[in-house]
């Protein structure tokens, strides 16, 4: 019998093509056919919040399913309102490379358009 | 010279030589996670066949040939050890040697430690297959009670089979590790419970420095999985009249598989049917499995028991009891354990897998691969500055990782302006007012007309989770600056939580409003402008252009004081639309002082 998860959207969240690349790597090199992407958000940490990300085999019992860039993810509802709206990438950035997590939905404001480096 | 270019790259890998299956494992992105076989397994038997002719075969395939061939298994418990410390039993399938001893096999035989290397060269062909690169660096795990000799003797085989063995590493350690214990903190003491096929191991551990110190580790190298197998065949005999003990060994094969089938079955359903074809069927239920348990439930109770006792703990001095090995699963099992340690034990992780990926991230830390890259560091909630209007405007959004930068340009909104104020917010709300003030200061600028000046403002948030604002006037370069500190990222998450939940709940609202300012914004730029225009240029316009631009004014004035949001927009374009023809008049007349006289 099937867990009751149900079906969201990539305006949940959405992968990028870097982190669709490493994910289904990681899949290929364990030998799965399949497996998911767990996202929880947790309090703790130097910051106030925090992303914590691990491979699971599927959804649980009232987890949110996104399917995006042939990658699964799941996400606990709770978890989803923190969420909502992310994308997720991965930089090859030496420094700082991983994943990456930005949520561009949040930016509605107008500018002047012209960027600005200190 | 390339000592750097190299040791960053290069790979460490985490191996579990474990007494009846092995496993090898690599921090990936960050991730723990175990390589497997070109035939997708990512355990391997711990078995070894030697040909006549010196020809190995490792694993699956080894264990396929068991039965009719000689097959070295369990070789582990005989690594490291005297040929006079030997039981009888072991002695049965070894051959003494000038340097120790060798396992019998259909060829020459191997010493332990030779039959190891040829398990462990397995595990590293198929990690290089999978990860595409040589692999010559490793760390492999021993039991907490391996004694020095033993642990030589594992690194030994590593050496043998081609791999640097950078760490022995303890098997209960491994098992933190894949839990996380390590972020349980200084001084912080757990349990590790693991229950194999054919080994029981406790240990205690303690936190110091930042690594896992055995407290104690008790155990029984003779109680585990396959006892259980054992006693269900029995139990099932005995039902069906039959003697075990005579039974043929190839028939002692068949009972036992079908009691492995029954023991898994038993850990998700209440009864299941032992089943031995033109013999009989036994049914069994999981009372009658808990107790054939109960035996061996009470041994294991002792090792705990022990363990405690040796490292002077009392069961509420811990802060954590995990759980691995294949017969963590048993439902009885568990129990047991929850009442011994008077806490409930977490049996999150793959049993047959942690210490494998306990050893990967202990490779990946020591390799540099850091594994904090799967816990991001991000912003809780949006941080801005107030604009024109009492607006929100986001430089950074929320969910975004840290550390992280953004920028913006702004402008000053009245003419001979000396400064502008930086209000630094935080939240998901449209209006300033709503969101949370962190901060504020002054910028100065050079006077100019209104939106001549130009300020960059700059959100930084370093890897401390700590933001910097900085502002600058791009025509002096001179840098204002505001430590705004940690709470920028540091926010209880009921709060985030009540922020978050807010800014859906009032989103209509909210949007409205921002609607709103923005075109109330535009409509005080426009209503001034074309007030002076029509003062002007009334007479040149025909009656209809006037008729239409009048009009139009008053719907924008009427939209702002019924704080009308989407009438005010409409109104707004219409008007904008509507003064077209007066703005090419003013072109036309080359009225370029318009806009410097309007706000004097």
């Amino acid at each position: 019998m099937k867990a009751g998860y149900t079906v969201g959207n990539e305006k949940l969240v959405k992968v990028l093509g870097g982190a669709s690349d490493h994910l289904l790597g990681l899949w290929r090199k364990q030998g799965k056919d399949e497996g998911a992407l767990r996202i929880a958000v947790v309090g703790g940490g130097c910051s106030g919040l925090q992303y914590q990300m691990d491979l699971v085999d599927g959804p649980r019992d009232r987890d949110i399913l996104v399917e995006s860039n042939g990658v699964k993810v799941v996400i606990d509802p709770k978890s989803a309102l923190f969420v909502s709206g992310s994308e997720l990438d991965y930089s090859e950035d030496l420094q700082q490379g991983g994943f990456k997590v930005t949520n561009p939905n949040a930016v509605v404001t107008c500018s002047c358009g012209e960027s600005f480096a200190a | 010279m390339g000592d750097i270019g190299n040791s960053m790259s290069e790979v460490i890998v985490g191996i579990d030589l474990g007494t009846t299956q092995s496993a090898v494992g690599v921090v990936d992105s960050g991730f723990p996670i175990l390589l497997a076989d070109e035939e997708g397994h990512s355990l391997t038997p711990s078995a070894v066949w030697q040909g006549k002719n010196g020809e190995i075969e490792v694993g699956h395939s080894a264990v396929r040939r068991a039965g009719t061939q000689t097959v070295i298994t369990s070789v582990k418990g005989l690594m490291g050890r005297r040929f006079s410390e030997l039981q009888d039993s072991e002695k049965t399938y070894v051959t003494k040697i000038d340097t120790g001893f060798t396992v019998t096999t259909e060829g020459d035989g191997l010493t332990p430690e030779e039959a190891s290397a040829e398990i462990l060269r397995k595990m590293k062909q198929i990690a290089e297959a999978r990860l595409e690169t040589e692999v010559n660096k490793a760390v492999i795990t021993v039991p907490a009670y391996f004694h020095d000799s033993q642990r030589a003797a594992t690194k030994r085989a590593g050496e043998l089979a081609g791999l640097e063995v950078v760490r022995i590493l303890s098997e209960p350690t491994a098992a933190a590790l894949s839990y996380g214990l390590d972020r349980l903190g200084e001084a912080a003491k757990v349990a590790v419970f693991d229950l194999g096929g054919g080994t029981f191991d406790v240990s205690l551990l303690e936190m110091r420095d930042g690594v896992f110190e055995v407290l104690s580790t008790s155990g029984d190298t003779r109680l585990g999985g396959d006892d259980f197998d054992h006693a269900i065949s029995q139990f099932a005999a005995k039902q069906l009249d039959t003697d075990w003990e005579t039974l043929a060994p190839l028939e002692h094969v068949r009972w036992l598989t079908e009691a492995r089938r029954v023991k898994h079955a038993l850990s998700s359903e209440d009864e299941v049917t032992f089943r031995i074809p033109f013999v009989g069927d036994v049914p069994m239920s999981r009372a009658d499995f808990d107790q054939l348990l109960e035996p061996f439930l009470g041994r294991m109770e002792g090792g705990c028991r022990r363990a405690l006792l040796d490292a002077d703990l009392k069961e509420g001095d811990l802060k954590a009891v995990v759980m691995v090995g294949g017969s963590s699963r048993i439902p009885a099992v568990k129990e047991r354990v929850q009442k011994i340690f008077q806490r409930e034990p977490d049996l999150s992780q793959h049993p047959d897998e942690a210490i494998a990926r306990g050893a990967a991230i202990q490779a990946g830390v020591l390799a540099g691969v850091v594994r904090e890259i799967l816990l991001l560091d991000v912003t809780p909630l949006s941080l801005g500055i107030e604009t024109m209007g009492g607006l929100m405007n986001v430089l950074i959004p929320r969910n975004s990782t840290i550390p992280c930068k953004a920028g913006e340009m702004f402008t000053n909104a009245a003419d001979g302006q000396e400064s502008m104020k930086v209000r630094v917010l935080q939240g998901e709300r449209e209006l300033a007012r709503d969101n949370w003030e962190l901060g504020d200061f002054r910028v100065p600028f050079t006077p100019e007309r209104r939106g001549q000046a130009r300020v960059g403002v700059e959100f930084r948030i370093d890897a401390d989770g700590l933001l910097t604002v900085l502002a600058r006037d791009v025509a002096t370069g001179a840098d204002t600056l505001l430590e705004v500190g940690s709470t920028a990222v540091d926010v209880a998450e009921a709060q985030v939580e009540k922020m978050v939940s807010e800014s859906v709940k009032f989103a209509f609202e909210d949007m409205n409003a921002r609607v709103f300012e923005e075109a109330k914004l535009k409509a005080n730029e426009l209503l001034p402008a074309v007030e002076i225009a029509l003062e002007q240029f009334q007479h040149e316009l025909s009656q209809e252009d006037l008729q239409a631009i009048t009009s139009a004014r008053d719907s924008v004035t009427d939209a702002i004081k019924s704080q009308d949001a989407t009438g005010l927009k409409n109104a707004v374009e219409t008007l904008d639309h509507a003064t077209e023809g007066l703005a090419a008049l003013l072109v036309e007349k080359a009225s370029s002082a318009l806009f410097s006289n309007s706000q004097d």
